[in-house]
């Protein structure tokens, strides 16, 4: 008795240019970021209305009756005011980003590079700071020195220097055990050239990631401030307080609540996204996220 | 009028599907008989596909590989039934031991109660008696202070006691047919010996079936009354272990048995079948094994050869087997 | 496992004293001067020096630190310049709104996010499961106290359900007070919740993997079962930790809610006194969060200790 047996193998599809449109992520929060930013740069050079102008006779239009997405109670139009709202939070966010973020990093690798004493001095300094909030520490800080934007970017960017710390020394430990370094090391290599040479190329793209999402959460967090009065005073118009005006209208003119928190909803979800589609895009090897 | 078999599998094909939606076959042709009692060693290297084998049994395939063909359990086909069905069956008719101790158990569940749990599901039984046959069983499987040690938990037990207790998990609802997919392959030689004797003795006292899959020709030679030697998803020899391993009809078991480091021997070289096992999307034209066997001729590449039996129980995949005057 | 416990406690003063630290180094170091922001800048110089001398401030500082902790400890914060009451009165009080309404938030967030995750991981890639994970990318993306503005719109504007804020006090009963607290709640909670979905997501899936699971449904058990029973409470471990870091977030969440739906609680406290520059209320405040945060961690770190057995003793 015989039986064939068929082969049922193929051979595996060529390898599809499309990158993009198979990360979903990559695309979708591309996107959006892209058109934030450029209308925030728009914004320094036009608006369809000056922001600050107020037009009394105009106030509280709906949107499409008066001005693309309606007026506020003093008749300033919104479509404007979220125009120049986005230059205000991403500028603000960035700079927090990056001065946090950079001091951040930096005492991660040294705390991975040196392990001991400095390593539990950082991890503890990161609970400490960790313990108090961005808003807290923005609203401790406005007690004594004044609420605005510099406060505000202090205090954000102290938060993000436990935040990136951490991420880059759990990720800078990981490459310190990799054989390359181990031989490096053996070879007489000091640590400071050690993590400019491997460590720091290494956890760049976990660095990058982070920073993206750290983004989204820094523009969530100034808008808060802006919210409770803590940010950028008037009349520059930020996109927390125009969300903090609009409580006393709610039942009036519901777009003034709307609009604003769904900008900034819009940006933290693309920031989110972008930095799940960086994520997806350099480190193939992590497993199925979200 | 012998009684059909326990086991029953003809024509078994599993294949994977891969990332790109083709199809990769890893067993093929499989087929053999297991009597209610008796025992069975499927023999293969790793790559051989024994495991799949086995996880197909128990319908425990992961999503990605399909089965076709007939697993027939005492008439019933395994194949065709519901998952409503399988899970029935599963821990009450089958059940399977583990090559991983160290990682088979629940770690936060202690073992007592990982062992009372199949009672509790099939049979209804309360958990307060459930444990306590647990501990029963924990005796059997001769772990020492099993009240006690009932109450502890998984990473308190060495790798020896921890497959003894995946034992008495398999054997917690008497089923008829045990697969142990190589039991000892992870623990130390010393605990090897005793895991094998506990499960020899209590398949006998309980007569199951037992279906043992291991790399290990030793272990098979101990345990196994007749045996099943895989290659590439292949069957190639089967028969009774002691006439298998006596007398083998394939090449590949010979080299099998060839390459088992024998004490007896004024030392030179260890034997060894040259090559190395392929892949499943790299298989050798004609018969699978025909890259690598020391007997092969030009013949062993036109096509596949096909499963020849025996009249004496015995079975071989190989066109020179004929020829053999033994 | 006292040794432990005992360990995580020490490293949990620590802490505190460092962040109590912190913040009144923070609060001296920067410019402004307290009695000069309480009394105005057109107060004299004697009244000036007068009230700095009440309130200490005239002492070196490891002395006024030592004197406020000292104070932490007997219950003594000072006295709020502009309520004139002891502060630690007026934290107690307020705790009374805070602390239920981040515990419903958690509830609620927790009641969401675990069935959530767990039927993602069970029907990895299916269309469920890329709906929640957009859903869960919503939560996370949209701001808390906006979320607050719409439940108000939807529930207490359109539908007349729930009020629109405030709080009746506990005296009014159990019942009035859970629904003021409600929405508010709800607010707090969904952020949250998107974390906690996504972490309980990629925790069970990789649980799911694991060998133990494999033997559960060895046993004869179906899918659910196994998933329940065997691979959720082994993936809890990371979700807790989540928990446990996000509290910081739960709180500055709180803040921001406790303002939009104007509830007397602590984060209304602290912007009252940051409106009023009451910086001794500030600075007790900040401290009192703080520390929640810190003990909130610590409790999370008890947890495992309950979660995973392996953790409780020498195992073998």
């Amino acid at each position: 008795m015989s039986a064939t047996v068929e082969n049922t193998n193929a051979k595996p599809a060529a390898y599809s240019p499309w990158l993009i449109l198979r990360r979903p992520n990559l695309a979708i929060g591309g996107a959006i970021i892209l058109t934030l930013v450029a209308i925030a740069l728009v914004s320094l050079v036009w608006t369809p209305l000056p922001p600050a102008k107020m037009q009394i006779i105009h106030k509280l239009k709906p949107p499409l009756t008066y001005g693309l997405l309606g007026t506020d109670q003093f008749g300033r139009d919104i479509a404007s005011m979220l125009m120049v709202g986005a230059w205000n939070s991403l500028s603000t966010a960035a700079v927090a980003v990056a001065l946090g973020g950079s001091l951040g990093t930096a005492l991660g690798v040294l705390a991975a590079a040196r392990r001991g004493l400095t390593e539990a001095f950082v991890m503890r300094a990161n609970d400490v700071i960790f313990a108090v909030p961005p808003i807290l520490s923005a609203m401790m800080l406005g007690a004594l020195m004044g609420s605005g934007r510099f406060t505000a970017i202090i205090a954000i960017a102290v938060f993000m220097v436990p935040v990136f710390a951490r991420v880059t020394a759990s990720a800078a430990q990981q490459i310190w055990s990799r054989d390359y370094v181990l031989a490096a090391r053996g070879a007489g290599k000091g640590p400071f050239l050690i993590t400019v040479e491997h460590v720091l190329p290494n956890i760049s793209s976990q660095i990058i990631v982070q920073a993206t999402i750290q983004l989204g959460l820094a523009i969530l967090t100034e808008a808060g401030l802006s919210f409770l009065g803590l940010g950028m005073p008037p009349p520059a118009p930020t996109w927390g307080r125009m969300l903090g005006d609009a409580q006393t209208y709610l039942a009036l003119a519901p777009w003034l609540a709307i609009l604003p928190g769904l900008a900034i909803a819009l940006t933290v979800f693309g920031f989110n996204m972008l930095g799940d589609g960086l994520r997806d895009l350099l480190d193939p090897r992590e497993k199925g996220r979200m | 009028m012998t009684d059909a078999p326990l086991l029953s599998v003809r024509d078994l094909q599993v294949s994977v599907r891969l990332v790109d939606g083709s199809r990769l076959a890893i067993l093929n042709d499989i087929a053999f008989d297991l009597e209610a009692g008796d025992t069975l060693g499927v023999v293969g290297e790793s790559g051989s596909g024994k495991s799949m084998l086995a996880l197909a049994i128990m319908g425990l395939l992961p999503g990605v590989a399909e089965a076709r063909g007939t697993i027939a359990l005492a008439g019933e086909d395994l194949l065709a039934a519901s998952e409503e069905r399988l899970c029935e069956i599963r821990g009450n008719s089958i059940s399977m031991i583990f090559q991983e101790p160290m990682t088979a158990l629940n770690p936060a569940m202690t073992v007592g109660d990982q062992i009372a749990e199949g009672l509790v599901w099939h049979r209804g039984l309360s958990w307060r008696d459930a444990r306590a046959m647990a501990v029963d069983l924990l005796d059997q499987v001769r772990i020492p202070d099993a009240r006690r040690r009932a109450k502890t938990y998984p990473h308190e037990m060495s790798g020896g006691q921890r497959q003894r207790v995946g034992i008495a998990i398999a054997l917690a609802l008497k089923p008829a047919l045990m697969i142990a997919d190589e039991p000892t392959t992870a623990l130390d030689v010393t605990v090897q010996a005793e895991v094998l004797d506990i499960l020899g003795e209590l398949a006998r006292e309980y007569g199951m079936a037992l279906m043992l899959v291991s790399h290990d020709l030793g272990v098979i030679a101990r345990m196994c009354r007749r045996t099943l030697v895989l290659y590439a998803g292949r069957r190639m020899e089967e028969g009774g272990t002691r006439d298998v391993l006596t007398a083998p009809r394939n090449p590949y078991t010979r080299g099998l048995i060839a390459a088992v480091p024998k004490r007896i021997g004024d030392g030179g070289r260890l034997s060894t079948i040259r090559g190395t096992v392929p892949g499943f999307d790299r298989l050798p034209a004609g018969c699978v094994f025909s890259d690598r066997c020391p007997d092969m001729i030009a013949a062993c590449h036109a096509g596949e050869p096909g499963w020849t039996s025996f009249a004496d129980g015995r079975g071989v995949r190989c066109i020179r087997a004929e020829e053999e005057v033994e | 496992m006292l040794t432990l416990v005992a360990r995580r406690l020490a490293s949990l003063l620590l802490t505190l004293a460092a962040v109590s630290a912190l913040i009144f180094v923070v609060m001296d170091v920067l410019p402004g001067d307290p009695a000069a922001i309480m009394l105005g800048t057109s107060a004299s110089p004697d009244t000036l020096a007068a009230l700095r001398h009440e309130l200490g401030l005239d002492q070196p500082l490891p002395v006024r630190y030592f004197l406020w902790l000292g104070g932490m400890v007997t219950g003594d914060l000072g006295t709020s310049y502009t309520y004139g009451v002891p502060v630690a009165g007026l934290i107690a009080e307020r705790l009374t709104v805070t602390l239920p309404l981040a515990m419903m938030a958690i509830l609620i967030s927790v009641a969401i996010a675990i069935p959530l995750g767990v039927a993602s991981a069970a029907k990895r890639n299916s269309g469920f499961d890329y709906l929640a994970g957009v859903l869960s990318q919503l939560f996370i993306a949209v701001p808390g106290f906006w979320v607050a503005l719409l439940l108000i719109l939807g529930f207490s504007i359109s539908l007349g359900w729930m009020p629109a804020g405030g709080f009746p006090g506990w005296e009014a009963g159990m019942l009035a007070g859970l629904k003021a607290l409600l929405l508010p709640a709800v607010a707090l909670a969904l952020p949250q919740a998107g974390v906690l979905t996504r972490v309980t997501r990629s925790s069970v899936l990789e649980v799911l993997h694991e060998d133990f699971v494999r033997t559960a449904r060895a046993k004869g058990l179906p899918r659910r079962a196994a998933l329940w029973r065997h691979a959720v409470p082994n993936a809890l471990v990371p979700v807790i930790t989540i928990l446990g870091l996000q509290f910081t977030f739960l709180i500055a969440g709180a803040i921001l809610i406790e303002n939009v739906f104007n509830l007397p609680g602590l984060g209304r406290l602290a912007y009252q006194a940051l409106t009023q520059r009451d910086v001794i209320v500030m600075q007790d405040v900040v401290l009192f969060f703080a520390g929640l945060v810190i003990v909130m961690n610590f409790l999370v770190d008890l947890s495992y200790l309950v979660l995973d057995p392996r953790l409780r003793g020498r195992g073998q």
